[in-house]
């Protein structure tokens, strides 16, 4: 199996009850850079995903080891899929990315992890470029 | 809260396999190092707290990314990226 779109975070995620760690990776379009995390324990818990380097090409961040041996990761580029949160709560223009948290996931073994960052660089809430000018008034 | 004190250079054994020494004291700032096993996480705690806030604002509901779907079409169509 190449690649899998369950995901298994070990840790769980914080502010989340701690059994809530099976997820669904649920691409929104082909080709979108949104996605959609579903709990697969929990139908009222989701989270809207962006692929950060569409949004953000300069983000990068080091993973720490002990964050790379928890996930198992032995081939880093290919193993690896990064994803962060968007919050769009507030409605879709003023949407904002968590770049301080990323979701680092183990595309071979599905194990994956919220990793949270020791960056001065980033926040919790980076705007999300581009939704002020193509979200469309209306439907909120 | 069980309360110790420490010296400069002085450690902490947590359970089996956790360490933590008092690394430097200088004014009101304490250097702390960290012996932990790898599925201990350490953070500082004001940061954990605000990803914790953060998680729980961004709950969001398939019909909240439906309507993004929409505008991801836009985006995609207008800058293609890898």
């Amino acid at each position: 199996m190449p690649k899998t779109n369950t995901f298994t975070f070990p840790a769980g995620l914080p502010g989340l009850p701690g059994e809530l760690t099976r997820f669904e990776l649920i691409a929104l379009a082909p080709g979108s850079p949104f996605y959609f995390l579903q709990s697969l324990q929990d139908d009222n818990i989701g989270f809207i995903l962006i692929n950060p380097f569409d949004f953000f090409p300069e983000y990068e961040f080091d993973l720490p080891d002990e964050e790379s041996e928890a996930l198992g990761i032995k081939e880093p580029p290919k193993e690896l899929a990064i994803f962060c949160i968007v919050n769009a709560t507030r409605g879709l223009k003023n949407a904002t990315v968590n770049l301080l948290a990323p979701l680092v996931l183990n595309t071979v073994t599905g194990t994956a992890r919220q990793v949270v960052l020791n960056d001065r660089r980033y926040t919790v809430r980076h705007p999300l470029p581009g939704t002020a000018n193509t979200a469309t008034e209306g439907g909120r | 809260m069980l309360v110790l004190t420490r010296k400069k250079g002085q450690s902490l054994t947590i359970g089996c396999n956790i360490r933590v020494v008092l690394l430097d004291i200088t004014g009101e700032t304490v250097r702390v190092g960290i012996e932990a096993p790898p599925e201990v996480v350490v953070y500082r705690s004001e940061i954990y707290q605000a990803v914790r806030d953060e998680n729980k604002s961004a709950l969001a509901s398939r019909e909240m990314a439906a309507r993004l779907k929409d505008m991801a079409s836009l985006e995609t169509s207008s800058e293609p990226k890898e």
